[in-house]
């Protein structure tokens, strides 16, 4: 029988929690970007926990992760939201609204389960196979040079307009994305919570001896999930470098949902 | 924090005698929650200037006060509801926390934020059911202190 995990990222379940209509002052609507696209992959978790399934999976990291970002999360959308500097204005009439925001985490929580987890091996898979693999993307991205790839085409080919023409036409996604990509990887590359993520779902996947279980990950951070470049592109090459290589699916949570009603891995 | 030492101490007691004591722990959660209060009064007098600080301390001091306040109410209604002396034992795992947060709140210069104190009280109050938001009505922010405060002059 098939068995499917999902290990939740600190960015989806920050998303899930953070949605509220503030009493204190104007009913203001504070809702995480991602917090539509969440809400019913956690609603899903609810339905299946009720049957005695258990689908949503946290670590201790991730739940302590959590805590600490949801606090700023949701004082940076009151500033965003009133036009105003967190460190210049009072903000004192917003605690209430700060409870309710941490009762949503505490219940979201809930819905999942804690695993223990091999520190040693997750340690070793941390250091000989996610630091390796978040390095050698970042190469293989370096080499993805489009410019370079449109030259060698135009040289070795009889019809150059053409060639030209055909090559930029290829290459014109790469000109666009990688290179974003790249740089983004290169001014914010993984964090250590980022590769202990990976090595969590690595080891769970990998100490299961059935061959049905299926892990993902639902991330809205892109070390893992697809990302959405400043022109509304989706680019996915990260994750589809994870589930090549360690055979994890990584995505945001809809299509997470989508996969699992559908059964379609 | 002597006077929360003291409520340790007498919380240990009835869980030995296994009956609660309001003439006696009442009067010591009153007096833990005006130092608390009075206590937020005179730092966030001091930290006028940050905003960040200010909020951050009036958060610490309203979560603690509303889990002294909701172990209030549960012991009051412990021998109605036969929670007596679960309330108490229940009381003890949040005591540390509470205690830690005063004297968070005492310091004067603190480097850290307060704020994943406040959500880990918050989280084990809940889990040990002294965390009731219904005194609060949910309206405003003020008012749960004015609750609080109104229960304490009471008292």
């Amino acid at each position: 029988m098939v068995e499917h995990k999902i290990i939740v990222d600190t960015s989806v379940l920050v998303a899930v929690s953070l949605n509220l209509v503030c009493p204190e002052i104007g009913n203001i609507q504070i809702e995480d970007n991602f917090y539509k696209i969440s809400k019913p992959l956690f609603d899903y978790f609810k339905d299946c926990l009720e049957k005695g399934v258990e689908l949503g999976i946290v670590t201790s990291e991730i739940e302590i992760a959590a805590r600490s970002q949801i606090n700023n999360a949701f004082l940076k959308k009151i500033s965003q939201k009133l036009k105003i500097k967190y460190s210049i204005q009072n903000l004192n009439n917003y605690s209430y609204s700060l409870i309710k925001i941490n009762d949503a985490l505490n219940q979201n929580l809930n819905l999942l389960t804690r695993i223990p987890i091999n520190e040693k091996e997750i340690k070793k898979i941390v250091n000989t196979r996610v630091i390796k693999f978040y390095q050698n993307i970042t190469r293989h991205l370096d080499n993805i040079n489009p410019v370079k790839t449109i030259k060698k085409r135009i040289r070795s080919s009889y019809f150059k307009t053409f060639e030209k023409k055909f090559a930029e036409e290829d290459e014109r996604s790469n000109l666009r994305i990688f290179s974003k990509l790249r740089d983004k990887l290169k001014q914010n590359p993984p964090r250590s919570n980022d590769y202990r993520i990976l090595a969590q779902a690595i080891y769970i996947k990998e100490k299961d001896r059935t061959g049905n279980l299926y892990v993902f990950i639902t991330s809205a951070d892109y070390h893992f999930s697809k990302i959405r470049i400043e022109d509304g592109t989706l680019n996915d090459f990260i994750p589809s470098e994870i589930e090549k290589r360690f055979h994890i699916k990584c995505d945001w949570p809809d299509e997470i949902l989508n996969i699992l009603i559908n059964n379609n891995h | 924090m002597i006077t929360i030492d003291l409520l340790e101490n007498s919380f240990e007691l009835m869980e030995k005698e296994g009956k609660v004591n309001l003439d006696i722990s009442l009067p010591i959660l009153d007096k833990i929650s005006k130092e608390i209060h009075n206590l937020k009064e005179q730092r966030i007098k001091e930290k006028y200037n940050s905003p960040q600080k200010v909020f951050e301390i009036h958060h610490l001091s309203l979560v603690t006060l509303i889990v002294l306040n909701s172990i209030r109410n549960r012991l009051i209604l412990s021998t109605k509801d036969h929670d007596n002396p679960i309330s108490v034992s229940d009381s003890l795992k949040v005591l540390p926390e509470i205690k830690e947060a005063f004297l968070r709140i005492d310091q004067k210069d603190p480097d850290e934020t307060f704020l994943e104190l406040a959500s880990q009280i918050q989280l084990n109050a809940s889990q040990n059911k002294l965390f009731n938001l219904g005194m609060c009505g949910g309206d405003n922010l003020n008012g749960i202190f004015l609750e609080i405060a109104k229960e304490i002059e009471l008292s």
